[in-house]
């Protein structure tokens, strides 16, 4: 029964969201260039301190520099770092806008399909299970992952953000040395090579770990449930063996997901 | 407050014996968290060295080696730490797994009783997400503790070694910071519960609402709903606007001001005066920038540890209450004495309470061997208590059942229930296949006894129907299966259990006339040569019974056959005749 969408109706669907909050979505927008920005400036500025102080300590050892002046240059060098601190709590405030849009796409969308909902005719709830129905509504449209208002919002500007990182990294480290940035872009293509490489398998083993744990809660669910059952037929032995076994083989599952997300902690 | 520290702490120590299960990755799991301080330690003093010694002094050889090492530092840590990872998700999976085992064992093993008070779902989320919890703690939060801790000490002493003035402004700073951290941890907790709780209330709402639409729209109260939904909608809204607020606006980036700016300004004004006074060169300031940084993170790591490790030892609190709860039903029979009804099986006396209220009272009975019983009443009157004393589920509080004169707690609950066969009207299949539910996943059957027992049976054609035969997989509950077939199933697993005694709880209702007919003969093939129980509403099915017991308020009012019975105008030819009623007006 599952009608498979092509990718651009996602598209069309999530730009009719942006649409609705245009001015919330160019705002987020901007801020995630600037938060990027103020981030990437931060070694940049760092380096520029340690340079300039070094370099005016040894104009002073030259005789070149008085007190005075280099006390001045620190200040200035301070008030710099000042500076870039009060910028950067400002777009320390981008997280919590971030969340209060997901809040309010999760809002909207809900109002919106109870309302259609509401509109249903009775059919519809002969085939639709209440739960189902329900968590539509709340699980599906929750503002943390994997909810879809969490996607609308953070998903998305999560993935502008690290895309903006990977760029400003590059322009800043071609500003500090254009040789050594031409040289890490060719461990970068290998990351790249070796994430798509990873991810299906990433995805595949996930997805193998999330069918051992719903096995786990049917088989739960169907003992705990039917526990005259299983006690008039003296069944417990077995479904105790049953359950150490399925453990055991969910053990492997859940280490061989480790083993390769530990890799996207290391490198990623 | 005080109570539930100390709780937590004898929750934590019945927990470590089984971190001491696994020693040896205990060892290494802290041999590497040494490690991965020390190389995370090591990198701003290599800085320093680079800056102060190779710089200066262009040696080009030393800058590279430098370099090397402060590269080999990184490799060092980074893959001790992916081992590390992969070590404590071993050492948290084995812990875990010994846990649901015995905790499982332990629930299925436990009374009747013990289910009556904790509904499925809720043993669902102790065996499972509860666990889980505790696995975290056994795992990350041990782990980062440790780590943490040993970061948070090298980075003091390397500041006291070098700045004793410094290192005192640290250690004061410390607790202050520490208790500020803890005690909002603890407030924005609450507030992120109060998210949740409003959370689930708007789910609550939703689902309620939902169950009621059609009817809604009848009386077109549409928006009086859409206004509720908002309303709990603003109510969730209210609290994670709050959270998010004090989370991020207020404190976090107000903690990445102070622990990036401000706390570099402090150092660099520090610093630079005692370099002007030729006190401290500039690779020691990058140093000490740098571990400074280095030193907020497991400062706030240590905390959310802490927040976290209360979770786990809430958790933990509520797996071990289930584990401190004996089975009530005490199986005290060493008896290994198998049990088989030659003559009779008596009631005698029995008086039973679930709670306070008596619901069976002096109950007096006995059955021939060979004999079928029915049993009908009104609902509630006890009959389903009555075959649950037989099964042992619940122990009669007065009173004995006896077989042969003798009482059956003199064997064990294993030898008792494999005489009798019990089939209810809410068939419950497991996750399996078919032929693993006939056997009741008892492995030592074989499969030709229960493809015998099915053709006897005649449900071996409709289980051959089934895409894989007697391999079929049954999802969830049997809902591949019709009402019909799972019946037919449950009546074959009962025959292949071959018992004396056959309890049947309203095993034939719900289904169409067709296959109630059906089920009806395979039934008989089924109670044929058995002493049978069978407690039914429709007296339509019970009507061959060599006997019919009618129950009301937990007693026996009346006893007899069909037709003595109607006679007799009772109870009994009272619900004879309403449901005649009822069955000439579904025609
Ligand atoms: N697990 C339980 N815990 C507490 N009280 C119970 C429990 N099971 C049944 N009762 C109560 O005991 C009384 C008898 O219940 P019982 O299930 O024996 O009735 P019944 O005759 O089988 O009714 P029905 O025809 O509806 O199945 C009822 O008042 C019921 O509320
Ligand atoms: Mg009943």
């Amino acid at each position: 029964m599952k009608r498979k969408r092509p990718t651009s109706f996602y598209f069309k669907w999530i730009l009719k969201r942006y649409r609705e909050h245009k001015a919330m979505v160019l705002f987020m927008l901007f801020m995630t260039i600037l938060s990027t920005a103020v981030s990437t400036v931060h070694p940049l500025l760092f380096k520029y301190v340690i340079d300039t102080l070094m370099k005016n300590l040894h104009l002073f050892a030259d005789g070149k520099l008085d007190m005075n002046a280099i006390i001045n240059e620190r200040n200035r060098l301070l008030f710099l770092i000042f500076g870039l601190g009060i910028i950067t709590w400002i777009t320390n405030f981008y997280p919590f806008m971030r969340g209060r849009m997901n809040m309010n796409f999760e809002m909207s969308l809900r109002k919106k399909y109870f309302k259609i909902i509401l509109e249903k005719s009775y059919r519809f709830f002969l085939k639709f299970r209440t739960g189902d129905i329900a968590t539509r509504l709340t699980e599906d449209l929750k503002t943390n992952p994997p909810g879809i208002s969490w996607f609308l919002c953070s998903g998305i500007f999560r993935a502008v953000n690290s895309t903006c990182v990977i760029i400003f990294c590059l322009i800043s480290m071609f500003f500090l040395n254009w040789k050594l940035a031409l040289l890490s872009i060719i461990p970068l293509h290998l990351m790249m090579l070796l994430f798509f490489k990873l991810e299906s398998k990433v995805e595949k083993r996930f997805s193998l770990r999330q069918k051992a744990v719903s096995e786990t809660n049917d088989f739960l669910e169907s003992v705990y449930s039917g526990i005259q059952i299983v006690k008039s037929f003296n069944a417990q032995r077995f479904q105790e063996d049953i359950f150490a076994e399925s453990l055991e083989k969910r053990k492997k599952v859940e280490i061989d997901v480790v083993t390769i997300e530990g890799m996207f902690h290391i490198y990623f | 407050m005080l109570v539930k520290t100390k709780k937590n702490v004898s929750v934590f120590f019945r927990l470590l014996p089984f971190f001491l299960s696994e020693k040896k990755r205990l060892i290494f799991g802290s041999f590497a968290a040494f490690i991965i301080s020390g190389t995370h330690l090591a990198r701003p003093v290599i800085l320093r060295h680079i800056i102060d010694k190779a710089i200066p002094a262009s040696d080009l050889h030393m800058a590279v080696m430098s370099a090397l090492i402060f590269i080999a530092c990184l490799v060092i840590g980074a893959s001790v730490a992916y081992l590390q990872i992969i070590n404590l998700a071993t050492m948290g999976v084995n812990i875990i797994t010994d846990i649901k085992k015995g905790l499982f064992n332990h629930i299925i093993e436990n009374g009747m009783s013990f289910f009556d008070k904790n509904q499925p779902g809720r043993l669902m989320s102790r065996t499972e997400s509860d666990t889980e919890q505790l696995k975290i703690m056994f795992t990350q939060s041990a782990m980062t503790l440790l780590t943490s801790g040993l970061m948070l000490f090298g980075i003091l002493f390397i500041i006291f070694r070098e700045q004793p003035q410094l290192g005192l402004l640290i250690c004061f700073a410390m607790p202050v910071l520490f208790t500020i951290f803890y005690f909002y941890m603890n407030y924005i907790r609450r507030i992120w519960w109060m998210v949740r709780k409003k959370n689930s209330d708007l789910s609550g709402y939703i689902t309620e609402y939902v169950q009621g639409i059609p009817i809604l729209q009848l009386f077109s109260k549409k928006n009086a709903a859409i206004e509720m939904l908002e309303y709990y909608s603003k109510q969730k809204y209210k609290y994670e606007k709050k959270g998010l607020f004090i989370d991020y606006i207020i404190f976090w980036s107000f903690f990445s001001f102070i622990s990036e700016t401000v706390s570099m300004i402090v150092i660099f004004v520090y610093g630079t005066k005692k370099i002007f006074d030729g006190d401290m060169s500039i690779g020691t300031l990058v140093m000490f920038i740098e571990l400074l940084r280095q030193f907020f993170w497991p400062l706030r790591n240590l905390i959310m540890v802490l927040s976290q490790v209360q979770t786990s030892l809430a958790a933990g609190s509520r797996l071990f209450n289930i584990l401190d709860t004996p089975s009530d039903v005490i199986d005290d029979s060493k008896n290994d004495e198998s049990v088989s009804l030659r003559e009779k099986l008596e009631f005698k006396d029995i008086s039973f309470a679930y709670d306070k209220e008596t619901v069976l009272e002096d109950i007096d009975l006995t059955i021939r061997k060979g004999q079928h019983i029915a049993i009908v009443g009104p609902s509630g009157s006890g009959k389903t208590t009555l075959i649950n004393l037989l099964l042992r589920f619940y122990d009669p509080i007065k009173g004995e059942i006896l077989v042969d004169d003798s009482n059956i707690k003199r064997y064990s609950l294993e030898n008792w229930r494999k005489d009798i066969g019990l089939v209810l009207q809410d068939v419950h299949l497991f996750p399996g296949t078919i032929m693993e539910n006939l056997k009741a996943f008892n492995p030592f059957i074989k499969d030709d006894k229960v493809i015998q027992a099915a053709k006897r049976l005649g449900s071996h054609e409709t289980i051959m129907k089934k895409p894989d035969g007697y391999n079929t997989k049954l999802s969830e509950g049997g809902s591949n299966l019709s009402m019909g077939e799972r019946q037919l199933i449950s009546f074959t697993r009962a025959l292949v259990k071959d018992p004396d005694i056959l309890i049947l709880d309203e095993a034939t209702s719900s289904v169409d006339v067709i296959t109630e007919n059906m089920l009806q003969s395979a039934l008989q093939r089924l109670m044929d040569g058995r002493t049978a129980i069978i407690i039914a509403h429709r007296l339509i099915t019970i009507r061959n019974a060599d006997r019919i017991l009618v129950f009301e308020d937990g007693k026996i009012v009346e006893d007899g056959k069909h037709d003595e019975l109607v006679e007799k105008g009772g109870l009994y030819s009272k619900l004879h005749s309403i449901q005649h009623v009822r069955a000439g007006e579904a025609l």
